[in-house]
């Protein structure tokens, strides 16, 4: 007969217990009420010395009546207290004050979070783990070491960019990419010029990127490639799409900087670039004006991001440019452009009139060694470094893309061994956080945006603690990593909360949406939830409604709607456009729209159940608080386990691509 | 026969030469049809791929054989000033390439 001997991990075992008991009563111990009285109540209450002795009074009357230790908590106003307890939670505290007959109402005092970090995964962590910068490292507060970060996490806690359209100037989009379908209206295709098209016509309503790739043939045949050089396509308005607009808090990808923004997508350039007439035909149509033989823009913009250019020549000339962006202002929207990555001055159109200019910046807050300078910069805003020039990228930038290297083949995304780096991937945080202060105050011109994005941007570091030479005017010898100056780099770093907080108004409620993209497939349940919301200090959510805008065929409600959650359950493929409507304690009511892409029915095989879509690149969360159809985290399991395959896959052909694209492409 | 498929390959993919080029009218021209056959005729050139920005400004390609010939037709753009207030080559803008992460500069 075997001796029963104690498992030496009981003591541990009986230690978690006490620590998980003891927190248990903590959390008991620490029930907190919000509790409004009735004003006559007050009005009596309000008899004593103080409006604190008053709810010092009530606090202590309703100890008395209901015969729960209670203690009270913060004065808010006249009418609002913090009423804490033991030996119960929140919930069952606010509905046991509730009943009081001079309580008007009792609500938990939930505790939000200043932060307004997405759950999008690749936020979070979307660079290899040998890398310093994590994930979008670029969108974070900056730190004595990452200066240049812009902080869009303040930003997002001060607007939504709801309602504003970013109007992308550039090789057209991956229309398909998931972390973009639902933020895309359909544009338009400016390329006129059947050469360079590479889509078998000439200007047209599909404003898809069908590649860009050049061969060494098209370059040696000379005409309208000879000055171009083999390359593969680049994805590149995909990617400047992604910085302004990828859906944010949709549980896979990365977070655009622009919050809800909308991207209207202009494809003005083809195979190796695109001419001046298509592009300002484009900036014009954006902003709502007519161009001859194109339907009229139902999405007008007001913010339009160009990042492309050219060095300048004995040629270049600025007067159609600034001609064109006057048109744009007086329109009441804004041209962000790239300042170039020769070193040099800066680029056309940036340096026009009336343009905002944007420069790169390295994480570490000099300028980075490609960027073009000059007086005409405005701002600087990172535009990703690595640090070294062998192995991963340290401080790449993040964005979406496609795998092709002709035409499309997959979604995917940037990161540190496939980076996107240059200039072109700085004016989209500039035209992002544009989009946030025109959604936080839509009254702004042209001149006003320019000036608070100027006024709020942070100083560059002295020269003598960046231990490099400052940065001079340019010349016709490039200029490599150097000290920023206002004079050659713009008015300082981007600050996406500075810029929101210098036009927005102050004490609003943020709603905020969470929700997991993979888990909205037809037949499933997938839940929204808004305890991301940001709330202002004293505020407090009264009521919560949620309702279907459109697309009520996709998918139906299938849980109350007047939680901080919502359930829904997808019936059909499309989109479902849901918005929550929460009411503070002051009556006043905000809104917010999310649009979800349903994707198509589970089908069963072997026992096993795979989604038909909806995404290619679905990552686990972590914070998915969705779910509900039994066999969906096995689903979810099973998802995760073939996009890790799939993205080991990509990755080792990225990185072959990139291989290539090394040998071939010369420093431009 | 590799060389001649290379060959082939490369006549099929040649686009037609030519000279991109911007024209802006002093009156306004509501049919880019019109302007076509205006810039066509002054130039002594063919012409392709037109289209408007506004209905003054209008950007086409005239289909020229060489270097001379399309600088010569732009001349006589130029040159009409009454039809024309500005005749210029239409530019070229790409994207802006991202440097290497293996250069210098990106470090």
């Amino acid at each position: 007969m075997k001796s029963i001997r104690p498992l030496p991990c009981l003591p541990f075992v009986a230690l978690l217990v006490m620590a998980l008991s003891t927190a248990s009563a903590s959390a008991a111990d620490a029930a907190r009420v919000i509790v409004k009285f009735k004003a006559s109540t007050n009005a009596q209450a309000m008899s004593a010395a103080s409006s604190t002795q008053a709810a010092t009074r009530h606090a202590q009357a309703l100890s008395q009546r209901t015969g729960l230790a209670l203690t009270d908590g913060r004065v808010i106003n006249s009418h609002l207290q913090v009423v804490r307890a033991t030996g119960l939670n929140s919930a069952q505290l606010a509905a046991r004050l509730a009943k009081e007959s001079d309580v008007e109402y009792a609500v938990v005092d939930e505790r939000r979070h200043a932060t307004a970090a997405p759950n999008d995964p690749r936020y979070a962590a979307g660079q290899s783990a040998s890398t310093p910068a994590v994930g979008q490292w670029y969108l974070r507060a900056p730190t004595s070491t990452v200066l240049s970060s812009i902080n869009a996490e303040g930003a997002w806690t001060q607007a939504t960019g709801a309602g504003v359209v970013v109007a992308v100037l550039d090789t057209g989009v991956r229309f398909e990419h998931p972390d973009l379908a639902v933020k895309l209206y359909p544009g338009y295709d400016f390329v006129i010029d059947t050469a360079i098209s590479n889509d078998g016509d000439a200007r047209d309503s599909n404003a898809a990127d069908p590649g860009d790739w050049v061969t060494s043939a098209e370059v040696s045949a000379g005409g309208d490639f000879a000055d171009c050089s083999a390359e593969d396509s680049s994805w590149h308005g995909t990617q400047t799409a992604g910085l302004i607009g990828a859906a944010a808090n949709n549980g896979i990808g990365m977070a655009g900087v622009g919050g809800d923004v909308m991207i209207l997508p202009l494809r003005v350039l083809g195979k190796c670039g695109g001419y001046d007439s298509d592009i300002m035909a484009a900036m014009l149509w954006a902003v709502g004006q007519t161009v001859s033989g194109i339907p009229t823009n139902t999405h007008p913009a007001k913010v339009l991001n160009l990042s492309l250019g050219s060095a300048l020549t004995s040629s270049s000339d600025c007067t159609a440019y600034a001609d064109t962006i006057s048109k744009v202002n007086l329109a009441g929207a804004i041209v962000v452009a790239s300042a170039g990555n020769d070193g040099l001055a800066v680029n056309l159109p940036a340096r026009c009139s009336g343009a905002i200019a944007v420069a790169g910046v390295r994480h570490a807050g000099t300028k980075v060694g490609y960027s073009s300078l000059g007086p005409q910069v405005s701002i600087s805003a990172p535009a990703g470094n690595c640090v070294v020039t062998t192995g991963l990228c340290q401080y790449a930038l993040l964005t979406t893309t496609d795998s092709g290297t002709t035409v499309a083949a997959s979604s995917t995304y940037t990161d540190a061994s496939n980076p996107s780096l240059g200039t072109s991937f700085s004016a989209p945080m500039v035209a992002g956080t544009a989009a946030l202060m025109f959604s936080a105050k839509p009254s702004l011109t042209a001149a006003e945006v320019l000036s608070k994005l100027k006024s709020s941007a942070r100083a560059f570091p002295s020269v003598a603690s960046t231990g490099v030479a400052s940065c001079q005017a340019p010349t016709s010898t490039a200029q490599d990593e150097c000290a920023c100056t206002t004079t050659t780099c713009g008015a300082g770093f981007l600050d996406a909360s500075a810029a929101v907080a210098s036009v927005a108004t102050t004490g609003q409620i943020i709603p905020v949406i969470s929700f997991d993209t993979s888990t909205a497939i037809v037949g499933a349940s997938f839940t929204l939830d808004s305890s991301r919301s940001v709330l202002p200090t004293g505020r407090t959510v009264q009521t919560y409604a949620w309702n279907i805008v459109s697309g009520s065929t996709n998918a139906t409600v299938t849980s109350a709607t007047d939680a901080s959650t919502v359930i829904l359950t997808g019936s059909t493929q499309g989109t479902v456009v849901v918005r929550l409507s929460l009411t503070d304690d002051l009556n006043n009511v905000t809104t917010r729209d999310v649009s979800i892409g349903v994707g198509g029915p589970a089908s069963s095989s072997g026992g096993t159940t795979t989604p038909t879509t909806p995404t290619t690149t679905t990552l686990p969360t972590g914070n998915s608080s969705g779910g509900g159809a039994l066999g969906l985290h096995w689903l979810l399991g099973l998802t995760m386990a073939i996009v890790v395959l799939a993205e080991r896959n990509r990755r080792l052909q990225l990185k072959k691509t990139w291989a290539r694209a090394a040998r071939r492409l010369p420093l431009k | 026969m590799m060389t001649a498929v290379a060959a082939c390959a490369q006549t099929l993919q040649a686009p037609a030469p030519g000279l991109r080029v911007q024209v802006q009218t002093q009156a306004e021209w509501t049919n880019v049809a019109d302007v076509v056959a205006r810039v066509s005729q002054i130039a002594g050139l063919p012409v392709r791929d037109a289209g408007a920005s506004t209905t003054q400004l209008f950007a086409m390609t005239l289909i020229c054989p060489d270097e001379a010939t399309c600088s010569a037709g732009l001349r006589r753009l130029v040159e009409a000033r009454d039809v024309f207030a500005q005749a210029r080559v239409d530019e070229r803008r790409t994207i802006i390439r991202p440097p290497l992460p293996s250069a210098s500069a990106a470090r």
